[in-house]
């Protein structure tokens, strides 16, 4: 009889995990469709009823990414169903019904057709790069489909034109829209940025959807003066920018949330002048103005984000 | 008696995968499906050129530099208007795209990308963003944009502004403009089939002149044009690997910032005591930051997937100090460093896991973690600074704060039919800081959300969220040279309840008429709190109106209500000082507009949006004082935009744009230069304008 080596129960566990994720993985292969939906002969036979200038014409996916079918993943790729790579096997989408109305693709990306299938499909080939964490992010567990934001027959997904991205995110979140109008902005509504120049709508890694792991590093890529790490640091600052700050939109100068120096006092009550109650009366004296008006606290501590000074301790330098 | 394992010579672990193999066999042998022998014939007709190019002209009816933010029409006059978009297809799966957009203006963007399809893709761009901060500013500082301000050869300083004989001639015109240039460049590359690297660089030049306070002690302070010239460069580079089961990518970040000007130096223009002539800050010092990150899914079932993301991340600052001051009286006091030994040493570890996974037929399980720490290495001397190169003041420490954040969460979903969908969840979010008042901050939020989809063409959700905050023993700080009131408490770290709604509704009235309404408030209370924010409400009511004449014609209103409040409690000494503030910020906004496509060859584009805001603030001691003149702004904005194509390659372009804009703010407005007897500003006021903006373009179409 072979001798067994001592390690050989460890190596029979490792074994048997091995298997099971083979095995799992084999479960994931290709299911064949068990019924009788069928492919017709292709996109020839689509365009007979699709073509530019008919009613539903779906043309302009020739003129996009999808439709360079030199592409191996291209949906037009020789060996692939051209339309019905997507819409699924839809021989009898021509036929038609007894009321007049056609057969159905097997799947349609509109409304009524359940979220789960569409985006199975997208998600086919499309899960990598910033799609890596869909699965349970918000949009998916808000069941947003694909197709809700892309248009994919569209010569120009209206994803990639920034104002035309704002537009579709802003139906679902009409707040921010607003906030694009207000006082101090990012410059949203005049389309020199994009909602995912800060978020990823495909991404549930990080909190509230943002490109980068935290809040401050996504501020941080346009605006890493404010990186430091500084010599004397507001501790606030290194901590979340939108503490104090509203992204999208404020009725304050800077996007603050609030104004000096009330935004201050919300923190600060050492005695001396960081503490008084600077009043409509208080406006008119001479000597409260200056903790007041113009800048308010920042017309002398205007280091808030941190200064690296030997003597800038309380921001002054 | 032998068991199984020791009477066969294997046991049932080794024999299970086995029989499971066996049963999935065919899956194993599972193909993509069989080979086409078809091209596909109708791709074929669109290759080659075609786009379009824009070209005319346009024009402002007015100056405004609040108008020409983001926009660079900050002047009245005739404006060159320049946009277009190439692009290019090949039967070889190569293709080109550009867009470019407002070419002859000071926010140009143009947008290049090109390769050949599913092999590699090369990406070049480039943009400009103006900005302005301030308008209808002035200063007496010569040397605006240096970072030397100095004071003319007549100048006359005084303790107080209206002493200052020589300011008002002294002024000059002093826009407070920042531009942002943005070059982006970047690759793709596609190789054995489930690989790609991808790389992108970003330099951004920032310069200009911002707004920048420098005091005086507790005399006085002056506000001037700080010089602003940034560069941040940014590689984003990573490598990917992805199947039907796994995505992995492997990435690395660094960004470098650079400043051309490490400090800002400025003549007196107040006279001091002692008398004193310059005075210097420092600028944001030079920083570095480097992350490498892991970031992956697997899915171990068709229905349970992990997925995960791991950085590390480095960021160092290494400037030389300044001096303790530019006063000589005090040069000779000595730094402990001079750049704190060469290196400021940051680093940030993040790591989320996330476990997802379908239980049952409309069950959804989902399970996060997240660990981000900030680990603040930099080293603590003590400094004996001199405030505001005037007084020197006691040693004091630098504090280099770090933080460790952790937060827990778990939803579960069920969707019962098409009709009701049950979402609840738990999230606990823990906080552990250095060197701040408070250790740990402990956060637990319960939520839960029902939504109805009686039919397709109705739905209605709604969430409730409650949260309640719990801290560790609260230690007043030491902030500047004195203690903070142990009586505060920071509204980050004290203890709160908040709770959270959210009511929607959408509607599909008919097929061509669509509704949707909203509502949500969050409001937090900070009731351990004697001092600091007490409580706060946030309420928003939104409402969109859609109707579709036809698939031609479409028009659309919108509707918006935030309300904000805020309340809050201080003192300037124990409690015979105690006074209280209420601020209440009340924005409206909405929108009408019309998209049609009138004819075959003509499209209408009308557009309203109106944008009101009003900010109350409050401040009362005990003898009841009367609130301030209410903060406003008013926006309306109208734009109306017409193609037509009056041949196969040829057409025009009408645009047309009114916005009125007015507002008020006390803070700034009637002030001037001098207003404030102790704060030299530069006079900025709230901007009003109205403005007119024309443009006509002819579009040829290729």
């Amino acid at each position: 009889m072979l001798k067994i080596p001592g390690s050989l129960n460890s190596f029979k566990s490792v074994f048997v995990v091995l298997f099971l994720l083979g095995f799992f993985s084999q479960a994931y292969g290709d299911e064949e469709a068990v019924g009788t939906p069928e492919y017709s002969d292709g996109a020839k036979r689509c365009m007979m009823c699709h073509s530019e200038g008919k009613e539903h014409d779906a043309h302009e996916v020739f003129l996009t990414p999808m439709g360079i079918s030199k592409d191996p993943d291209s949906p037009f790729a020789e060996g692939a169903h051209d339309c019905e790579t997507c819409h699924g096997p839809s021989a009898s989408h021509p036929k038609k019904l007894p009321d007049g109305s056609r057969t159905p693709p097997q799947i349609t990306f509109a409304k009524g057709t359940p979220v789960g299938p569409q985006n199975a499909v997208c998600l086919g080939c499309h899960e990598d790069g910033n799609r890596i964490h869909w699965m349970g992010s918000a949009h998916d567990v808000e069941e947003v489909a694909c197709a809700s934001c892309h248009e994919v027959h569209a010569p120009q997904d209206p994803m990639m034109d920034k104002l035309a991205q704002q537009e579709k995110c802003f139906n679902c979140h009409p707040r921010t829209r607003a906030e694009t109008f207000q006082a101090s902005s990012h410059p949203l509504r005049f389309g020199e940025m994009a909602c995912s120049d800060c978020h990823n709508p495909h991404d549930g890694a990080n909190d509230h959807l943002l490109v980068r792991s935290t809040v401050n590093d996504t501020c941080y890529t346009c605006h890493a003066e404010k990186r430091g790490p500084f010599l004397w640091e507001h501790a606030p600052v290194t901590e979340d920018c939108t503490l104090c700050h509203n992204p999208h939109g404020s009725n304050h100068e800077a996007l603050l949330k609030q104004r000096p120096p009330l935004l201050c006092q919300q923190c600060h009550s050492p005695g001396g002048h960081p503490a008084l109650a600077y009043t409509s009366e208080t406006a008119q004296n001479a000597f409260q103005q200056r903790f007041m008006l113009a800048q308010s606290c920042t017309n002398c501590h205007s280091q808030v984000h941190g200064s690296n000074h030997p003597s800038g301790v309380t921001d002054l330098r | 008696m032998k068991t199984f394992s020791r009477k066969f010579g294997f046991s049932i672990s080794t024999l299970l995968p086995v029989v499971l193999m066996g049963l999935h066999g065919t899956a194993v042998l599972a193909d993509e499906g069989e080979p086409s022998v078809y091209a596909c014939k109708p791709c074929l007709k669109y290759t080659g050129w075609r786009g379009s190019i824009d070209f005319g002209g346009g024009y402002v009816s007015e100056d405004s530099y609040r108008f020409g933010d983001y926009r660079g029409l900050e002047e009245e006059g005739l404006y060159l208007a320049l946009d277009g978009d190439v692009h290019y297809r090949d039967l070889q799966g190569y293709y080109f795209d550009m867009y470019a957009r407002d070419l002859s203006e000071d926010s140009r963007e143009i947008d290049m990308r090109g390769g050949n399809q599913g092999f590699y893709e090369i990406r070049l761009g480039y943009q400009e963003i103006p900005k302005y901060r301030g308008y209808g500013t002035e200063t007496p500082f010569l040397g605006v944009g240096s970072d030397f301000l100095t004071l003319p050869a007549n100048w006359v300083k005084a303790n107080t502004t209206g002493g200052m004989t020589a300011l008002n001639s002294s002024l000059a015109v002093a826009p407070l403009k920042t531009e942002r240039k943005i070059l982006d460049a970047g690759a793709t590359v596609h190789f054995l089939s489930n690989w790609s690297y991808r790389i992108d660089y970003q330099r951004q030049d920032k310069t200009g002149t911002l707004p920048m306070g420098g005091g005086m002690y507790f005399s006085n302070a002056s506000i001037m044009p700080a010089p602003v010239d940034y560069t941040t460069d940014l590689v984003d580079t990573a490598i990917t690997w992805m199947n039907k089961r796994a995505q992995v990518e492997l990435g690395f970040i660094s960004s470098q910032f650079n400043n051309g000007n490490t400090s800002l130096t400025w003549q007196n223009p107040f006279s001091s005591m002692p008398e004193h002539d310059n005075f210097r800050a420092a600028l944001a010092p030079d920083n570095d930051y480097y992350q490498l990150y892991l970031s992956g899914a697997l899915a171990l079932t068709p229905n349970v997937k992990l997925s995960g993301q791991a950085s590390m991340g480095h960021a160092t600052q290494d400037d030389p100090f300044l001096p303790y001051t530019i006063n000589p009286e005090y040069s000779d006091l000595p730094l402990p460093r001079a750049s704190l030994d060469g290196k400021l040493d940051t680093s940030t570890y993040n790591i989320a896991g996330k476990l997802f996974a379908r239980i049952a037929d409309g069950l959804t399980l989902n399970a996060r973690y997240k660990w981000d720490e900030r680990d603040n290495k930099t080293p603590v001397d003590a400094y004996t600074g001199v405030v505001t190169d005037l007084v020197p003041t006691a040693p004091r420490y630098n504090r280099p704060y770090s933080y460790k954040r952790q937060q827990y969460s778990a939803d579960l979903s069920y969707r019962a039919a098409r009709v009701i969908r049950l979402v609840g969840g738990a999230k606990q979010y823990n906080i552990d800081r250095t060197l701040q008042a408070v250790e740990r901050t402990k956060e637990t939020t319960w939520w839960g959300e029902v939504k109805l989809t009686p039919t397709y063409k109705t739905e209605f959700r709604i969430k409730g969220e409650w949260g309640n905050r719990d801290i560790s023993n609260y230690q007043a700080e030491q902030i500047g040279i004195v203690m903070e009131n142990p009586l505060m408490r920071k509204f980050n770290m004290a203890d709160r309840q908040r709770d959270r709604y959210i009511v929607e509704f959408d509607y599909m009235v008919t097929e061509s008429l669509g509704l949707n309404l909203g509502y949500s408030q969050a409001k937090s209370e900070y009731k351990e709190s004697v001092y600091g924010l007490q409580q706060s409400d946030d309420n928003n009511f939104s409402a969109n109106l859609n109707y579709a004449f036809g698939s031609k014609v479409n028009v659309y209103a919108w509707y918006n209500l935030d309300t904000i409040t805020a309340d809050m409690v201080n003192t300037s000494g124990g409690s015979t000082g105690v006074w209280n503030a209420t601020t209440r910020d009340r924005i409206e906004t909405t929108g009408v507009g019309l998209k049609a496509v009138t004819g075959e060859k003509s499209s209408l584009v009308i557009d309203y949006v109106y944008s009101g805001s009003t900010g109350n603030i409050s401040v009362k001691t005990s003898a009841d004082e009367p609130p301030f003149d209410p903060l406003k702004t008013n926006l309306k904005n109208f734009k109306v935009h017409f193609d037509y194509d009056f041949s196969e390659h040829w057409g025009y372009k009408l645009y047309a744009e009114r916005e009125q804009y007015d507002s008020a703010d006390w803070a700034i407005d009637g002030i001037g230069v001098d207003g404030i007897n102790s704060i030299l500003t530069m006079g900025e006021e709230s901007p009003d304008y109205s403005v007119w903006y024309y443009r006509l373009q002819f579009s040829y179409r290729f």
